[in-house]
């Protein structure tokens, strides 16, 4: 694991080697992060492309007496995701209501640059995930996934620490609800083995 | 023995987000009842679950190639205003300070006048542009901050300070955006009936409740500031009160 901190000095020092590390490092979980929360390959590479930019360029912006670089990369990260989220819903609202059919749904610019490799993931844990509210997404992807404390959480999603407990517990119930039938099947085939 | 453990509590157990009281008294049951033991394991083995799927779906998920550090060098390299940007990023905070603190200093200016309009005969005054001009002042520090997006952590340093400042100074702009509604009230009641003294005394009452809305919002806005400091939706609260105050004020100035 690299010294970050050392990373972004150089970077805000003007080496660009540096700015090029610190991308490679962060690219994938960027990128995690924003298909966890978009559930969409293509525009989870969007978001997370936009939020590695945006922290690079605005470098100075970052306080590591604040919070840690991954810290403040995620919160960048949420921020584009979430905008990214309203627009695709106004973008369904208003044109499959207004124009009818599944048109509107479609990409119009389909770019071919666009394909990433993998098929898109679909065990049960990841559809329950998938079908929280946002902000439940959010807050499960953040303690669950990226391992946040519920301060750094509280300062990423922007709201009051225990606004941030609370919808972890939520999004656990409401996960739960769903997984816990399979989970039932699941040891009565172990006890009848 | 006492009652079973509640969903709620042994979640919270799990998250960790219970006080250390409810988990002794958690814990003192757990080591009595086999029952709750046998959930809480449930529920940790269902967390383990999500928690490894989500890990596992994760790893099996990568971008494409064409997400690379050359898609945005353009972008980061070609940003001739990066010195630019590194500067305002530094003097920021003081700017922010010293446009508050002149605001503030501006609106005391007004202060005496104000309280004085406010208990005098209601006749139609226009607005003082200093007190506008503060408010202009409070909103540069203020839009700055929500567009600097500022941390929970910083409740106790200059963005605290500067809150402060901003609130008081909203505060003190408040009386005289109170007094300029109380005398275009009863100017209305006066051009309405066509009678001075009913529109006097009517300006005179109107001050009891327009007293409680200033009352009101400088109490809730403190309670709310000091809740929420440092989040982005406390600036946007004091961005609502100053646009409120600056409207009226200009509306005063033009009329
Ligand atoms: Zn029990």
């Amino acid at each position: 694991m690299p010294d970050i901190d050392a990373l972004v000095q150089r970077w805000r020092d003007g080496d660009e080697r540096a700015a090029e590390i610190l991308y490679n490092h962060f690219r994938d979980s960027t990128f995690r992060l924003a298909y966890g929360l978009l559930g969409d390959l293509n525009d989870a590479e969007e978001a997370a492309q936009d939020a590695l930019a945006y922290a690079l360029v605005n470098i100075h912006r970052y306080d590591r007496r604040r919070a840690s670089f991954s810290t403040w990369l995620h919160t960048i990260t949420v921020c584009r995701c979430r905008d990214r989220y309203r627009r695709n819903r106004l973008k369904k609202f208003s044109l499959t209501a207004w124009i009818g059919g599944d048109e509107g749904l479609s990409d119009p610019h389909p770019g071919p640059e666009h394909h990433a490799i993998h098929a898109e993931t679909s065990s049960q844990v990841w559809e329950a995930v998938q079908g929280l509210s946002l902000p439940l997404r959010e807050a499960i992807l953040l303690r669950y996934w990226s391992g946040h404390t519920f301060r750094e959480m509280a300062d990423i999603l922007d709201c009051p620490v225990p606004t941030a407990q609370s919808r972890v517990r939520l999004a656990y119930q409401r996960l739960r609800a769903t997984l816990a039938p399979t989970e039932l099947v699941h040891l009565e085939e172990e006890e009848s083995r | 023995m006492n009652s079973h453990l509640t969903d709620e509590e042994l979640i919270g157990n799990i998250h960790r987000t219970l006080t250390d009281a409810q988990r002794e008294v958690m814990d003192r049951h757990l080591t009595a009842c086999p029952q709750c033991r046998a959930r809480l394991s449930d529920h940790e083995a269902m967390q383990q679950r999500i928690r490894h799927s989500l890990l596992a779906d994760m790893r099996g998920v990568q971008p494409s190639p064409a997400m690379s550090f050359a898609a945005i060098t353009p972008r980061v390299k070609g940003d001739k205003y990066r010195t630019f940007r590194q500067l305002s990023g530094q003097l920021f905070p003081i700017t922010a300070a010293s446009a508050a603190l002149i605001g503030l200093a501006i609106a005391l200016v007004d202060l005496p006048e104000s309280v004085i309009r406010l208990f005098a005969k209601p006749e139609p005054a226009s607005a003082s542009s200093l007190s506008a001009l503060a408010c202009v002042l409070f909103s540069v520090a203020t839009v700055g901050n929500y567009h600097e997006r500022r941390f929970n952590q910083l409740r106790s340093s200059l963005y605290g300070l500067l809150a402060f400042i901003i609130w008081l100074g909203t505060a003190v702009v408040g009386l005289q955006v109170i007094a300029i509604v109380r005398e275009a009230l009863s100017w209305l009641v006066f051009l309405v009936s066509g009678k001075l003294q009913l529109a006097f005394a009517l300006g005179n009452w109107a001050l009891i409740p327009l007293g409680l809305v200033w009352i009101a919002v400088v109490i809730g806005g403190a309670e709310y500031q000091y809740r929420r400091g440092g989040q982005r939706i406390s600036w946007k609260l004091f961005a609502w009160i100053i646009a409120v105050e600056l409207f009226i004020l200009i509306f005063a100035l033009l009329a």
